[in-house]
Order: structure tokens, then sequence, then C-alpha cells
């Protein structure tokens, strides 16, 4: 039954993308990241990981739209020039390029879904079987997360107080025309 | 800053908003252990709770909002807080950010899941102050501290 | 054409993937304006993040929370962890090339990519 309503939502958020490849108004594009942030939220958690659908429907609804909306106060949502004709033909290069190499390398992966597949069978049964008995969190994840990945945690965290700074350094100082 | 938007809705709506989304981040970082959550976000719902009087009121209205310096410091707080208790860890004994070594609880696995704990928290802290202090840098005039 | 319909309804999120991957390279070459492009960007990030997340999956497992007492089979929380910071560390990212975006355009005028026209050199 879950996996019927994977498909659905494999469809839909297709065709948002493509959507948010076609529209020409910049407000419109900010509502459609917001609604393919909410369906790609639904999908993660179909596929059995709540914390990352919970964490993405927060980031992608809230902040993300709040950031995007903070840029179109300043300029003109459609004022939208598009490229010339070649230009996106040529583009089309690149893009196909990594689209087959990607499908060639998809097409050597386990069917979606099993359970005897090398990411599931590695390194992870160690880590269910003990992170109870080492850290009393039923909460896999945030026992990884925070216990024995904690290095990257702490490393993230340090990431994110730097965006803040780059964005103060970047917009609060006045433009200085004797550089 | 850019003009408020006020209107009679989102006035009554502001107060049980605010409220209900503050009690929820709490409540997603307090359970991080037992069900999906943890501290990220907790610390975006915080951050979500303290932009939106900001939205609707502006600045100088009678909400304590966050000054911009202290959105800051409270990033900066929150970040220190985690590599306190790491550092922490290595001072008492152990490898850094080695829970098992923390001066409190009687059992290995209760001290682990009370470090977790407290790097959730400076997580979520940390996390709310780099969402609002990026929502003023945005939300304000270029070259002044935060607009208004 | 049974067979790549069978191929097409087994292997869904990793074609969603392929496909994410591919309108997020396209966006990012052809645009001129840079909120599409980084758009783009945005896409591209989401399609590594459901990649993550669709080899991480099993049909016959519950989320990845034990329940003290039972025996569940769960599903595989390593990935889960590493696309956690992958997300928050994408929206802080996020951050920096909007307020570089607000930047452009008080500097310049515009977020869009400056034509050139014959005979101009650099600016």
């Amino acid at each position: 039954m879950i996996l019927y309503v994977i498909k659905v939502l494999v469809v839909l958020l297709a065709v948002t993308a493509l959507a948010v490849v076609r529209v020409r108004d910049l407000f419109a594009l900010v509502l459609l990241l917001s609604v393919f942030s909410g369906l790609f939220g639904t999908l993660l958690a179909l596929m059995g990981a709540p914390d990352v659908a919970f964490t993405e429907g927060v980031v992608g609804s809230s902040v993300s739209t709040i950031f995007f909306m903070a840029l179109l106060w300043r300029i003109d949502p459609l004022a939208l020039t598009r490229a010339s004709v070649p230009r996106r033909l040529v583009s089309w290069i690149p893009a196909v390029a990594i689209g087959a190499l990607l499908l060639y390398g998809v097409d050597a992966l386990p069917v979606f879904g099993e359970p005897t597949a090398p990411p599931t069978t590695y390194l992870s049964p160690e880590y269910i079987d003990r992170a109870y008995g080492d850290t009393r969190t039923p909460n896999v994840v945030t026992a990884i997360l925070a216990d024995y990945r904690s290095f990257d945690t702490l490393i993230e965290a340090t990431v994110v107080l730097t965006a803040a700074l780059a964005c103060l350094l970047v917009l609060q100082r006045k433009h200085d025309p004797t550089v | 800053m850019i003009q408020p938007f006020d209107s009679l809705m989102l006035r009554t709506l502001l107060g049980p908003s605010v409220a209900a989304l503050q009690l929820f981040a709490l409540y997603v970082l307090m359970h991080g252990h037992y069900s999906p959550g943890g501290g990220f976000p907790a610390g975006i719902l915080l951050a979500a709770s303290m932009i939106l009087p900001l939205l609707v009121k502006g600045r100088g209205a009678a909400w304590r909002t966050l000054s911009p310096r202290g959105a800051v410091t409270l990033t900066a707080a929150g970040v220190l807080l985690y590599a306190l208790v790491g550092v922490a860890s290595l001072l008492l004994g152990g490898t850094m950010l080695d829970y098992s070594w923390l001066p409190f609880g009687d059992d290995v696995a209760n001290r682990r899941s009370l470090g977790i704990l407290l790097i959730e928290v400076g997580v979520t802290i940390g996390v709310a102050g780099a969402m609002v202090s990026i929502f003023y840098s945005l939300a304000g005039d270029i070259g002044q501290e935060g607009g208004d | 054409m049974a067979a790549l319909l069978d191929y097409l309804v087994n292997r869904g999120p990793y074609l969603l993937f392929v496909v994410l991957a591919v309108l997020g390279v396209y966006l990012m070459t052809s645009h001129r304006n840079y909120l599409k492009a980084m758009v783009g960007l945005y896409l591209f990030q989401a399609s590594v993040i459901l990649f993550f997340v669709a080899i991480a999956f099993r049909v016959d497992s519950s989320i990845p929370i034990l329940v003290p007492g039972r025996t569940i089979t769960l599903s595989n929380p390593l990935p889960h962890a590493l696309m956690l910071t992958a997300i928050v560390v994408g929206v802080a990212t996020l951050g920096v090339a909007v307020a570089i975006l607000r930047r452009i355009q008080a500097e310049t005028g515009s977020i869009e990519e400056p034509r050139h026209e014959a005979g101009e050199s650099g600016r």
C-alpha cells in the first residue's frame, strides 16, 4: 500500500520540478518551492525517515521561504529575461550527459526496498543492536547523530554559525567607493 | 526593515501561534530521545517563533524581540555549549565528546543520554540564533546593523 | 514494453533522483537570472537527499525508533543521520547565497547576468 502512495508522490514531485523549471514569475517560483518541499517531506516520511522528513518539512516551509521572500521584497518578481535559444539548447547537453551517467549507475543498484542490500546489512545492524544498551535512547538516528557521530554534528553547528557570520559580513558592511 | 504587515487577524493569531511554536519546539527538543525530531527542527521552530512577531509588528512594538546582536550572541553561545561539553569530557579524563566521563548520573548509559540532551540544547540555541540573525541581515537595510 | 514499465515501477525513486538531478543542472546552466540558477542548485541537493534515503529503505521495516521489549525490523538509520546534517547545512548556505544575491542587486541593480555586447571587455 505504501509503495503505491510512494509512486504517486514520485510523479507529483516530478511534475512540480518541471513546473519550477518552466515558471516565469519569481513569486510563483517561491511558492512552488514550498509545495515541493512539503511533497518531498511526505515522500521521505513514507520511505521510513521521519527525522529527515520532519527537518525537511520544517526547513522548507518556514525558513527557506522566508529567505526567498526577503529577497523578493526588493526585486520585481516579473523581471525575468529568457536566455537565448542556442544557450538553452546547449545547456541540455551537460544535463543529459549527467543524467545518462546517473542512469547507468542506478541500473546497477538493487531493487528499491530490498532487505539484503549492502547499505542495510553492512554497519547499521551493529548500531541498531548497540544503541539502546550504550545510550538509553530509543531513537537510533539521534543516538547516531549525537553520540556515535557527534563530531560531524559539532562541525555542522559551526558551519551554521559561519553562515550567519558570512551573511553579516556580506550585508552589513557599507559600500566603500575607494576600493 | 520592511514595513510590518499588520491586520486584525494577524494580531489575534500572533499570540497563540508564537506560544504554540515555542511549546512545540521545547517538546521536540526534549523528546528527541524517544520520537523523531531532536535539536535541529526544534531550533528552526524556535527561530520561526522569533521571526513571526517581526513580520507582523516590526521591531518597535511591545514585543520583546531579539536584537540582531543578541541573535549572533545566541548562535555563538549554542555552539560554545556544544564544544564545552566535548572539552569537559576531555578534561575529565576521557576523549573528546565521550559523554561517559561527565560527572553526573550513576550509569554509563544514563550519562551518555544526558550528554546527548546537553548537546541537543546547544544545537537548538545555535540554529535558532543563526536563522534569526540571517533574517535580520536579509531584511534590514544594507550597511546598517539590523535595520530600523 | 511490459519489461520497461516493470523496470520504471520497480525503481521509481531512483528515476526521480535522475530526473531531479537533470532538471537541477539544466536550471543552473541555462538561466541568466541568478535566483533561478540557485533554485537549480536546491533541486540538485534535494535529489541527492532523496537518493540517500531511497537506498536506506526496506519494504518490511518500520521507522528507526526502538521499542524496548518488541523486536521489529528497522530501516537503516545511518543515511538518515547524514541527510539531517545535509539539510541543515543546505539551508545555511541558501541563506548565504540569498545574502550575496541581495548585495549584487544593491550594487548593480539586477540579479541577472550582464549581457556582453560586442566590443566591450569585462565590466
